[in-house]
Order: C-alpha cells, then structure tokens, then sequence
C-alpha cells in the first residue's frame, strides 16, 4: 500500500505544484489523470525519491520513502517523462548499465536478462543498435524496459504511452497488467483511455489538487442519461453553449459533433443519448474545476 | 538590412545575450582584469629586465612589457576560456535539439555558422578590452603611488599596436578553432583537449626550444608558427637583453614576416570556420535523409511488428531477482561505462599519443651544462616528466572529471540512474575512478614515450619500471586522487560544469602562483610534484619522511572531499522551503568515516608542519637565528677573529638519524698586530649544548644565541695560540625542509646542500651546523624581504691588507678522525692515514699532507676508478662518464700544474653524492659532485662532464691555492678563472674547435641572461643580482682568454705563475686589479693591455658586429675580390678578425681569406680581401675569439 498524506512541493517562485496531495494506493494499477502542469510529474518526481516536497509524508508498505529514499529505490521501477540514454551505447549495453545499478539479475545472466527485456519490449532486433539512433518510441521502450526489471514493489510510470504506436502501446498494456497483479502500479497520464483500459481506480489532479478519486465505472455511471451527441453548425454551436453544458465537439465535414452533458435530458433536437465515456466525466471534472475557480474569483 | 545578414545578426544578437550572462566570461573578464591590475603592479615582468633588487626600474608601461603581457599571460586564459565561450554554444543548440527547428526556417546554415561565431568571438574580445582596458586604468589612472619608478608617460600607441598584433589574432585563431570544434565534434571533451597540448607545448617546445644549430629560415618559421606571436618577441628582443633604457623607452618593431604570419593566422582561423560551415551544411543534408532514416526504419520493420501481435509479454516467466545495487558492481558498471565512453573519443588517442611525443621530444632536447646532451636512467627521467605529466594530467582532468560528473544531466539519463537502487558513493566513486584510469593511461602513454629514448640511448642503461611506480604511481596517483575528489566536491555543490571548471583553474592558478612564490610548504602542498628530486643514489629526497606523512594526508584528504562530495551529490533535489529537520537525521556511525580521516590529516599534518616550523628554512628557526642576528650584530660583525690554524676533529656520523658527534680542537692564532682579548665563535641551531675548553681546561663560554664568546684568560699576543676545544652532538639536516629540494630550498634551484643520510654524507668545514666557525654569521638571520644591498666598496678596495673573503680566512691543517657505518666509504680532505672496524662501524683517519683552507667530509656507497694521482668515487649505477671525468681529473692535475702552480697535494678525488642538490664544489683534494652533474653528461659530448670537472678542479689553483679577497671582483677571479681554465684545458686535449664551442656557449649564456641595465664591471661586481652569475663565470673566463690572446699565452701564463706564486701565501688575498697589475709587468705591450682590460674588466662593453655589405665579384682567373662593410652596432673597441671562407669541402689548403678590423661602438669599417677561390661565407671573429652578442648575425652568405 502506497500512502501520501498532504504531500505539498512549492517551487521557488513561489510555485505551488502540489498543495495537499493526499492518496491511498492499494495493490494494482492506479491512474493519474490531469492536464498538462496540473502537477502530476512533479507527484511521480517525489515519489521516485528524486524531489524533496516542501512538506507531507509518503509511506510505502509502512516505510517512510520521502524520509530514506534509499529504501525506496531498491523496490522502485520508474519511468519518467522526460529521460534520455546514453547515446553511446547500445540498447543493450545501456539496459544492461542500468540492471547492474538496481542490482537486477536473472538465472541465465544479466546480459541475456538485457536481451530478453529488450525482446519483451519488442527491441529484440534492434539491442545492438546505438541508442542515438533509436526513435522515440524505440527509447520510449528501453524506459519501459528497465522499468518493469526486477521485482519492484512500486511501479512509478510517468506518461508512458507517449511517443508508442497503438500495437506496442498494447503490449505494454499487458505486461502492466499482468505485473500489477502483486505491486502497486502508479500510472500517470493525461490520456484518458489508457486510464479507462488499464486502472481499476484513478484520481484527477489539477494545478496540484486533488480534483476527484473514484474508479472508471463509478465516473461513467454519474453521467448515466445525462450525455447526448448532436451534430450542429458552427453557428448553432454557439447558441447551443450558451444553454447546455457542451463536454466536448469536434468540427467534421464542416458541421461540429457536439456531446452535451444535460442531466434533466433537456437538449436540443437531433442530439441522441449516448454512453458516457471516462473522457467525459474527466472534462466535466474539468469544467466545474473552472466554474468554481470562477465563482472563487468573482 | 538583406534577410540572410539580418538573420546571421538575429542569431549573433541572441548568443550575445547569453554570452554575456554566462559565468565563463564574467570569470574570463574578472581574470583579465585581475592580471591588468598585477600587470600594473609589475607583477608580471619580462624576465631580462627584472630590477627587483635594486637599480632603475622597468617600467610596466613600456611597449616592450605590454607586448610581453599580450603575448604570454592571457594567451593560457585566451586558450581556457575562450575555448567554452565560443566552442559550447554549437555544443549547447546540440544539447538542447534546437536544430531541428531552427534549420526548419530559412536561416541558412552559414548564416547559422557565422551569426554564432561572430557572438562568440565578440564575447571573447571583450575579454581581450577588458585586459587593455584594464591595464590603462591601472597604470595610469590608479597606479601604485607606493612605486612610481614603475610608470612611464602613456602612450596609445604602446597599448593598441600589440593589442592586435598579439591579442587579436591570439583571440581569432583560438575563437575559430575551439567553434570548429565545438561544431563538427559536438562534444565538450574534445573542446578541451586542445588548449591543455597547446599550453604545455607552447611552454616545453615553442617557447623555450632554441637550438644552436638550427637555422635561420627555421627559426623564422618557428616564430612565425606560434600562435601567441611570443617566441619572436622573445627571440627577436629578449633573447639579448637590451637593457632597461632600451626597453622602457623605445618603441617595439615589428618585422614584415611577423606581421604577415599574424594576418595569416587571422586568415586561416576564418578560413576554418568557413570549413566548418561547409562540412556542417552536408552533415545536416545527411542526417536528414541519407544516413539515419533507414537505420532507424529497420526496427519497425513488418517482420518486428509480426511479432509483436503474436508475442506474449511474460515478464513474470524471466524469473528476475534485484538484490538492489551492491556497491562494487555499481561502481564497476560505472567505470566500465565511462571508459567505454572514453576510449571510443579520438580526443582520448590524439591526448595520450601527445603525452608520448613530449616526453619522447621533451627527453631528446633536454641539455645539461654548456648545452650538453644528457644521459637519463629511469629515475631522473621520471622525477623530470613529472611536472609536465602533472600538468597535464590535471588540466585534462578538469575537463573530463567535469565532463563525466555531469554526464547524466547532459543526457538526460539522470532519473534513470539516480532513481535506481545504485549506492550514491559507488556512482561517484566509480566516476572518480573513471578519472583515475584517464589519468594511469596517461601515466602509460608518458612511460611509454620515455621508455624509447631510454632505452634508445647508447650506454645502454636499463629500463626499470621501479621508479615510474614510486614517482607516478605512489606520488602523482594521490594528486590525482586529490584533485578529482576537489572537481567533484566543486560540481556537487554547484552543480554547474563551468562554475566547477572556473574553480578548477582559478585553484590551478592558486596552485601554481603559491609555488612560484615559495610559500607553498610540505603539509599544504597538494599537487607535490614541484617539490620531488630525485637520486638513482637514494630515491626521492631528502625528506622522505615528509613525503610519505604528505601522501598519506592528502589521501585523507581526498577520502574527506569524496565523503563531502557524497553527502552534496544532487541525487535528490532538496527543497530549501522545506522545514527544517525533514531529512532523515544523520547517526553517529555515519561520522566514523569523516572523523576518522579529519584525524588521519591532523595526525599527518602536524608533524610535517613542526618539521618544517623546526627546519633550515623554517619559523622556529628563523626566528632563533633573527635572536642570532639581532644579540650579536653590533658587538661582533666587524669584531677581530682568531685564525684557525690547525684542526683536529673525531667525528661520528649516524646517518640513520641524521645526527652525528663531534670531539675536537682547534690550534686559533691571534693573527692581528694587537692583542686579542676576546673573539667569538658561531655554532649550529642544531647543536646540543656544547663542551668547551680552552688549552684544554673545560669553561663555561658566554652562550649569545648560537654564538660564545671566548675570553681567554689574558690576551692573546699577536701570534700567539691557544686551543679551543668543543664536544656536542647534532643533527643535518635539522628538521625538514619547506617544500622539498626541488621547491624553494635552501639553495634556491640547488637543494639542500648538506646532510647526513642513510643514502651519503656531505658535510664541510664552512658549516657551522657542523664545527665552530670564526666570529660572527653576517648572512645568519637576515629577513630575505629586508635583505640589505650588499655593501659598497670603494675603488681602492684591494690596496692594503685584504682580508680573504668569505670563511675561508687562513690556511690550516687538519686531522679528521671520522667513524661511520661500515657499509659507506669515508673521504676527507687530505690523505688517508688509517682505517680500522669494530663493531660494524668504520673509522678512517684524514690527514692534510699541505695546508688547507676547508675541509669536507663526504661518504657514500662507492664504486672507486683510480687514474694517475686522481680518483673518482662514484655511484656503481653510474659509470657511464667515469673515464671522461678520470680523464678530466689527470689533464687538469697535469696541466695546471704545468701552466698555473705545481699542485701542492699528492691527491685529487672526485666523489658523487645524491642528486638532491645540483652543484659541484672543488674543495681541495677532495671534489663534491651531485649525481645530476657531470654523472649524467653523455660521454660522447666532447663537453659534457669534461668540462664541468676542468672548472672544479681549477680550483684547486683559483680558489684555493688562492684565496681571493674580500669584496667586488674577487669572486670573479675563482669563477671565472676556473672557468677561463676549463677553456684552455679544452683547447689543449680536445681541440680548437672545442674550445670553440664552448667559449660558443658560454658566450650565447652571456648574451642571453645579462641584465645590462644592472651589470657592474667585472672589478666591481659581486653574486647578488641573478644575472651576476654569468657576468662572473662567462665574461669572466672570456675577459682573461682575450687578455691571453693579446699578451700571448707564454707571457700570460707566466704572468699566471708569478700570481700564483705570490697570492698563495696571504695574509693579503688576491683582486683583480692585483692580478692585472702582475700581467702588465708580463705585457709585451702594457699600454694596449691596459686599454684592453679597461674595457674588459672595468666597463660594460661587449661589441655587437653586423654585414653592412657583403658583396662578392669575380676578379678573373679564378680570383675574387669581397667588400665587406661590418658595424659594431655594440659597444667596446677591439682589434676582431674578419674572414671570408670559401667552400669546405673541396679545398686544400684552407680556402679562408681574413683581415683585422678595429671598430668602437657605433663604428663602421670598410675591408676588401681578395682570394684565389671563390668565396662562400663572410663571418667576424671566425676564431672565436672576441665576446660578442649575437654571434649569429655576425656571419653572412655572400652574394654576388
């Protein structure tokens, strides 16, 4: 179980990132949903040990990581954002590197342990390569790869997907899954899907609070008979935001697909109930957060 | 403003901002400045004009001292800085993947190329402003009102004009290079390579590298190849010094070629950088389209995707297990990365294959005395390179430990590796043992390019591996360690490359300036390798004690900077607004470390601090002899002595402790025509407290602070004796020195002149840290700062009684009863009368068969070479130059014998001691000679060891025989006399063009080191300033060769003989007026004599002949006719031969014609000499006969 209790990082500045994070992460996968700067790196910077916050507490299985970040890395499997490798060396060569620094190894050795990681990944083909020459995604892999070595107690995983066509984005899917069976697993995101494919429970977080915790199924079904999509002009699009709460719409074929979120079902004609999807309880989570700043401010 | 120059503008204006910002130019900015301020305070002096003891001052405006600024000092600056200033920001764009948007746009990459290079380089010539700036501000506008003598009118001129002759260029070529490189390369590490090679071979090979023989149109190109424009400066106009009036005053001149070559060198750093552009453009064409894509295309290629889809990621089934980083493996993974890194960087190759060319060039070049070629076993050779490989191993090290420190950040690896499970000590220690290995593969490359002309040499000496592992690897691997744990301690704090990289040099700088001088002592000095000397004889020394308490301190040192290091790793990112006491507070086992190494330093560091405080040159000791100084001066300077007449001495040496026991008594006669009521004796700072008696009746003596006073009973009657007799025990040397021989000893540039060692003995009778000297110590207890000018004699200083100068008062005889360890050989001087053994201890007894004016005693682990009343104790490693120093011994003891004085003892030996000092003394009959002279000459150089050993035991006769006389002029007579012997002895057995040579070489000495704004004629001068030194021993020899050549040599040496004769019996001592006044009497032609020796011994001059015209015509049949115009653009009148010299190879008899001219200064003569050959060559003084300057421009080929 992974702990954060009012977990508060200002930069200097000051910046708040964080005010007063405060999770309880069991077993499994767990999503982290939030725009961009809404905080979410920054969360997964300290609790891969690597940013000291201003203040609050993270336990992992009852150990205080924030206060002996050592004891934490040896269970910890990271993958950041933003990292880069050595451009030197192969892809094997670097994954290896990093295998001797967590003190991973394998019955058949930690080279071919590199390799069969790299295959697992699908770089199999390309572990000879320099990784200079890698595409994004190919780097993007050998993160992943190192991530999942070993046998860590806590998988930090910060954007993953970026930069991942759709077959491998669904090969890590299953190997995350399958890992997340006996560890906890923190999947930071600001894609939607991966959150609804993969987390059975997932927070929002936004300008460094904690918006919502909730599971996919629950924020769907809030919106039960309360979404309807549409087609409208441009100009009728805006009459229309003017009366209803537009979640989201897309201009297609020179007319918009509007969704509407109407919970009394009062919409206008030619807008038909549809399946709430996740991404829709995430952007209304996101509209309200504005609506209240608003209020706040007025 | 046309859209390609406004956007190259664009970029520039950008850069410019940065540029500006960065700490690299404020810290290059800051230097400049900073070296204009001790430019102003004549801190920084060309070296032929320094007047810091006295006489007119150089003036630090001149434009002589500017361009002398311009073109040395902040040339190393220009090459550190300007090389991140301008070569990083391609490397940052790089970094920072700006290209692939910025050449997106139409910036082309030209404009690209230039708009960054011009930012560059303006950056770094607003270092170069800041510097002229600089120096006008503080020379004129804020000079140092405590020292005006050092500032003359100001001159625009004298600033501007080698501002971009030197500085310009300088800029431009670095600027170019460094962008060239920082564009094409993209790596910081080769960026740095280059200033480190081009500092060290600027210092080792352009800037000091002048070889006789080289010619003339070489030398231009040499001068013309330097980028910094110094070795012309220096060649040109320092080599023969021009004299203070010259240079404060007259204008520097520039020569066409050298002007030209700057141009060429501005030309051609643009021209790179349009190379650069060129060579950037296709790399960019390529790694667009031709080279990457397909690569990269590969990995997605269906195949790999096929399985993709039917592959089950089961990472369970890899069965892994993380036992969390150990400490070895991390630190292993780590090391084998960087070296990986490492070895595939050509900077890496280009760097080691450097190291081994100098030292391979460094070795070949190097000249002993009188430019001779030396032999090298491994031990010189290691202890030699060893400050160049410590340079450059550290210099290289700064960038690299940088580079590797901050390679993760670079990368952008960082949270990778910093969120893994390695250990923050085994990631850093594994980087600074990355550090380790560059700087051991350095060590390697340096052995291996020493170990080809080692073993190349033709006395076939073995290569030992002992020494490089002592010197390289117990010595400099700590400095090593030292200074990566110092870069890394810097980059963990600040994290910031160029901030460490500023620190690095400025504590290089600190480092070097502290060393240069003196007060850098044992226990602060980290980077030791200015402080080792070293002897095949017994190792490094003579302090070895200190070494090994330094070693061991600044090891713990190096653990405490590395543990510090740990502790400021930015392994996390700390929040400063977290409240305090978050981090999880430190035990108390967490402190073993760092206590446990603080106490290692203090343990190790106090005792060489008390050894040193304890010393010869050390506070305690200082202040015991300022008490000296300061109880005794008044009453006892000027006080009569009593004159030694007899000595017998026992003498037990320990050498194991340095100490040693002394029984003896002296025979003190009242030499004066008044009685002599009391008289003083002088001991050692390191006595116990001594045993006197008097006729042998044991009295307290009044004890003033290392001098007694002895009251005998009654007055002594002139001529009357008592015996003064002593017992105490010792210690030599006391304490330790201050920063080893090598450093800032004892004798500056000599080492520590006498000691007792397990490795040998020398000792002399001069000392009185060994035996009582007469009377008061006037040089005892002087502050070097507050060092009194030497005392002005009168004129008329010889006439009357002129007591002998220094200690060596009045002759005497001695019995020197000596017991020390068996294993090593005793000698002393005089003759062996007995030798006995008991217990391990040898006692030999030494008896003076003739009487002496000083003793030693010297011992040493001995091979013996015997020749005709002559033997050499040598070291039996080194036998390469006993039969040349046999043979020098035998032709000296014959021949001056024959020309001078029948020689009074019956023997003359010639003992080796270990090379910690470098001097040769000839006291009489018994010869000291440091390993590192003469013992090192190679045999084959007809000069070498020869000639060394001629001077030494020359005087036997000019020293000791006799004594010269106190005051000006007398020293010239021993030192110049030897040496005008040594010519002579030359002359007779290894020929005229040997002799020639050498007068050559001592000559060119000469020219090169006199200060002639300082120099006194040779009656009037004394050793004090540095140039004396060749003003005594080379104008000297030179003075008395051309006083032979115009009397003749019989009726000069005869005129010898009778000096000899007369001088030798005292109580007056010789001058060389007394001298002259003898020769005259032998003169064919007294009154051409005098005006010779007029000018020669009692001026200054030295003539300087110039070709106004050298032509040739065709006279017919076979003949000739040369007009020769020659100039003595010097000064001195003196009858010179001119010759004209046909070709050698193909003529018998000698095809030479030759005239005599005699010009005064300023004077030009006309000659026309007609030969029956045709003639090649014109040349003055083509005997070498007549001391001149620039000898080499004195001969021409002539023209038709």
């Amino acid at each position: 179980m992974l702990k954060i209790h009012d977990l508060v990082k200002v930069y200097p500045g000051p910046v708040p990132a964080l005010q007063g994070v405060s999770l309880d992460i069991p077993e499994g996968i767990f999503g982290l949903l939030g725009p961009n700067g809404a905080g979410k790196s920054t969360l997964m910077k300290i609790l891969a040990g690597l940013l000291e916050p201003t203040s609050g507490r993270v336990t992992l299985d009852g150990v205080d990581v924030l206060a002996s970040p050592e004891k934490l890395w040896p269970r910890l499997g990271y993958l950041p954002q933003d990292f880069g490798l050595y451009p030197h060396l192969s892809g094997e060569a670097m994954l290896h590197f990093l295998l001797e620094l967590k003190g991973v190894d394998a019955p058949g050795g930690r080279r071919a342990l590199a390799r069969e990681l790299l295959a697992r990944v699908n770089l199999g083909s390309a572990a000879r390569r320099k990784v200079k020459e890698y595409s994004g995604g190919m780097r993007q892999r050998v993160g992943i790869a190192q991530a999942i070595a070993g046998d860590p107690r806590l998988i930090v995983i910060d954007e993953p997907t970026a930069g991942l066509d759709p077959e491998e984005r669904l090969r890590f899917y299953r190997i995350l899954a399958d890992l997340a069976q006996d560890r906890v697993v923190l999947l930071s995101t600001h894609i939607v899907e991966d959150v609804a494919r993969l987390c059975p429970r997932f927070a929002i977080i936004r300008q460094g609070r904690l918006l919502t915790e909730t599971t996919p199924a629950r924020a769907r079904g809030e919106l039960d008979g309360a979404v309807f999509e549409g087609r409208v002009s441009p100009a009728e699009l805006q009459e229309v935001g003017r009366r209803q709460r537009v979640i989201q719409s897309i201009l297609v074929a020179g007319s918009h697909r509007a969704r509407l979120y109407a919970p009394d079902g009062d919409v206008p004609r030619g807008f038909e109930p549809v399946d709430p999807t996740l991404e829709d309880a995430y952007l209304l989570q996101m509209r309200d957060d504005d609506a209240a700043r608003a209020a706040e401010v007025a | 403003m046309p859209g390609g120059v406004g956007r190259a503008l664009a970029v520039a204006r950008r850069d410019l901002a940065e540029g500006f910002r960065r700490p690299a130019f404020v810290i290059f900015a800051v230097l400049m400045v900073w070296n204009a301020f001790l430019a102003s305070r004549a801190a920084w002096l060309i070296s032929s004009v320094d007047t810091s003891v006295g006489g007119d001052k150089a003036w630090v405006t001149s434009e002589f001292q500017i361009a002398f600024i311009y073109a040395l000092i902040p040339f190393f600056l220009q090459a550190f800085f300007i090389m991140p200033i301008v070569g990083l920001p391609p490397i940052r764009d790089a970094e920072r993947r700006v290209g692939a948007i910025l050449h997106a746009t139409p910036l082309t990459p030209r404009q690209y190329v230039w708009g960054k290079f011009t930012a560059g380089l303006t950056v770094a010539l607003a270092g170069v402003v800041a510097l002229v700036l600089g120096m006008v501000l503080f020379a004129h506008f804020v000079p140092d009102l405590s020292d005006p003598e050092i500032y003359g009118p100001f001159s625009l001129g004298s600033y501007l004009a080698p501002a971009l002759v030197f500085l310009v260029p300088s800029a431009v070529v670095i600027a170019s290079m460094s962008f060239a490189l920082g564009l094409l390369a993209g790596r910081p590490m080769l960026l740095f390579v280059p200033p480190v090679l081009l500092f060290v071979f600027l210092q080792k090979v352009t800037w000091s590298w002048f070889p006789a023989e080289m010619g003339e149109t070489a030398l231009h190109w040499l001068q013309w190849l330097d980028p910094s424009g110094f070795r012309w400066l220096k060649q040109e106009w320092f080599l023969v010094d021009r004299g203070l009036g010259f240079y404060n005053t007259q204008p520097l001149g520039y020569t066409n070629g050298f002007l030209w070559s700057r141009v060429g060198w501005v030309v051609a750093g643009l021209a790179l950088v349009e190379g650069a552009t060129r060579r950037f453009a296709l790399t960019l064409r390529r790694s667009d389209g031709r080279r990457r894509r397909p690569r990269a295309a590969r990995a997605e290629s269906p195949r790999a995707g096929a399985r993709v889809a039917s592959a089950v990621p089961d990472v369970r089934s890899l069965a892994m297990r993380s036992s969390g980083g150990s400490w070895w493996s991390t630190a292993r993974a780590v090391v084998r990365l960087e070296l990986r890194d490492l070895v595939r960087q050509p900077a890496l190759w280009i760097f080691l294959a450097f190291v081994g060319w100098l030292m391979v060039i460094d070795l070949s070049n190097y000249r002993g005395a009188f430019s001779t070629r030396m032999l090298f076993t491994s031990g010189l050779s290691a202890a030699n390179e060893l400050p160049t490989l410590g340079i450059l191993v550290t210099l290289l090290l700064l960038f690299f430990t940088v580079e590797i420190l901050g390679r993760e950040e670079k990368t952008g690896a960082a949270p990778l590796v910093l969120a893994s499970a390695a250990p923050t000590s085994a990631l850093l220690v594994g980087k600074l043992a990355a550090g380790l290995a560059l700087a051991l593969a350095a060590m390697i490359a340096a052995f291996v390019g020493l170990a080809l002309p080692i073993v190349g040499q033709k006395m076939s000496i073995p290569l030992e591996l002992g020494p490089f592992v002592r010197l390289w690897g117990g010595v400099l691997t700590v400095t090593v360690l030292v200074w990566i744990s110092f870069l890394a301690l810097v980059w963990a704090w600040t994290r910031s490359r160029l901030a460490t990289m500023a620190v690095g040099l400025v504590a290089l700088f600190a480092t070097a300036w502290s060393s240069f001088l003196g007060h850098t002592t044992w226990p602060f000095n980290w980077a030791i390798v200015d402080a080792l000397t070293w002897s095949d004889m017994g190792g490094v020394g003579p302090d070895p004690g200190m070494l090994v308490l330094n070693r061991i301190e600044w090891l713990a040192v190096a653990g405490l900077l590395v543990w510090a290091a740990i502790r400021l790793y930015p392994r996390r990112v700390v929040d400063r607004l977290a409240a305090a006491g978050s981090s999880r507070p430190r035990g108390w086992r967490s402190w073993l470390l760092p206590v446990a190494l603080a106490t290692v330093v203090v343990v190790t560091a106090v005792p060489q601090v008390t050894a040193v405080a304890a010393g010869p040159e050390g506070g305690s000791t200082e202040r015991r002899a300022g008490r000296y100084r300061q109880r005794n001066l008044l009453t006892w300077l000027d006080a009569p002595v009593a004159h030694i007449d007899r000595i017998d001495l026992d003498l037990e040496l320990f050498p194991e402790s340095s100490t040693f026991a002394v029984d003896g008594e002296y025979r003190l006669v009242n030499p004066h025509a008044e009685p002599l009521s009391r008289f003083a004796v002088s001991g050692g700072m390191y006595w116990s407290e001594p045993v006197w008696t008097v006729d042998g009746v044991e009295r307290e003596l009044e004890p003033r602070a290392g001098l007694w006073v002895v009251e005998p009973e009654r007055p002594l009657l002139p001529g009357e004796a008592l015996a003064l007799g002593f017992r105490y025990t010792g210690r030599l040397p006391g304490g330790a020195t201050r920063n080893g021989a090598g450093g800032a000893g004892i004798l500056p540039g000599r080492g520590i002149e006498e000691f007792i060692l397990p490795e040998g003995v020398v000792v002399t009778g001069r000392n009185p840290e060994l035996v009582p000297v007469m009377g008061f110590l006037p040089g005892r207890g002087i502050d070097p700062d507050q060092a009194p000018e030497p005392r002005d004699w009168p004129a008329d200083h010889h006439l009357g009684v002129t007591p002998a100068a220094g200690l060596d008062r009045s002759p005497f005889t001695a019995r020197l009863r000596i017991t020390a360890p068996e294993e090593l050989t005793v000698n002393a001087t005089g003759v062996k009368v007995a030798e006995t053994e008991v217990e391990g201890r040898r006692t030999v007894v030494w008896e003076t068969d003739a009487p002496v004016r000083a003793f030693n005693v010297v011992a040493g682990r001995w091979a013996e070479a015997k020749g005709d009343g002559v033997a050499v104790y040598h070291h039996p490693g080194h036998p390469w130059n006993v039969p040349v120093l046999v043979e020098a011994l035998e032709a000296s003891r014959r021949l001056y014998g024959e020309w001078f004085h029948p020689y009074p003892w019956r023997e003359l030996r010639l003992n080796e001691f270990p090379g910690w000092s470098f001097y040769a003394r000839g006291n009489p009959t018994n010869i000291l000679f440091s390993e590192a002279l003469g013992f090192f000459s190679d045999p084959g150089d007809p000069l070498g060891s020869f000639v060394i050993t001629a001077h030494e035991a020359a005087h036997q006769w000019w020293g000791h025989l006799v004594s010269m006389g106190e005051g000006p002029g007398g020293i010239v007579l021993a030192e110049g006399g030897a040496h005008f012997s040594a010519m002579l002895l030359l002359q007779a057995t290894r020929g005229e063009a040997i002799r020639q040579r050498f007068a050559g070489d001592i000559e060119r000495r000469y020219g090169e080191r006199r200060q002639p704004g300082t120099e006194r004629p040779l009656t009037r001068t004394i050793a004090w300033r540095p140039a004396d030194d060749t003003v005594i021993y080379d104008r000297g020899a030179w003075a008395l060769w051309m006083t032979m050549r115009l009397m003749g040599r019989e009726a000069f040496l005869s005129g010898i003989q009778e000096f000899m004769a007369t001088w030798s019996q005292g109580p007056d001592h010789a001058q060389i007026p007394d001298l002259l006044e003898i020769l005259r009497r032998h003169a064919p032609e007294p009154r051409v004599l005098d005006e010779l020796t007029g000018q020669w011994f009692g001026e200054t001059v030295v003539p300087e002949y110039r070709f106004e015209e050298a032509v040739k015509q065709s006279a017919g049949e076979g003949r000739w006719r040369v007009d020769l115009v020659v100039v003595n653009v010097g000064t001195g009148r003196q009858p010179v031969a001119v010759a004209v010299v046909g070709d050698k190879t193909s003529g018998d008899p000698p095809r030479e014609a030759r005239g005599t001219l005699v010009l005064g200064a300023g004077e030009s003569g006309r000659l026309t000499l007609e030969t029956a050959f045709e003639p090649e060559v014109a040349v003055v003084d083509p005997d070498v006969d007549v001391l001149q300057l620039e000898r080499r421009a004195a001969r021409v080929r002539l023209s038709g």
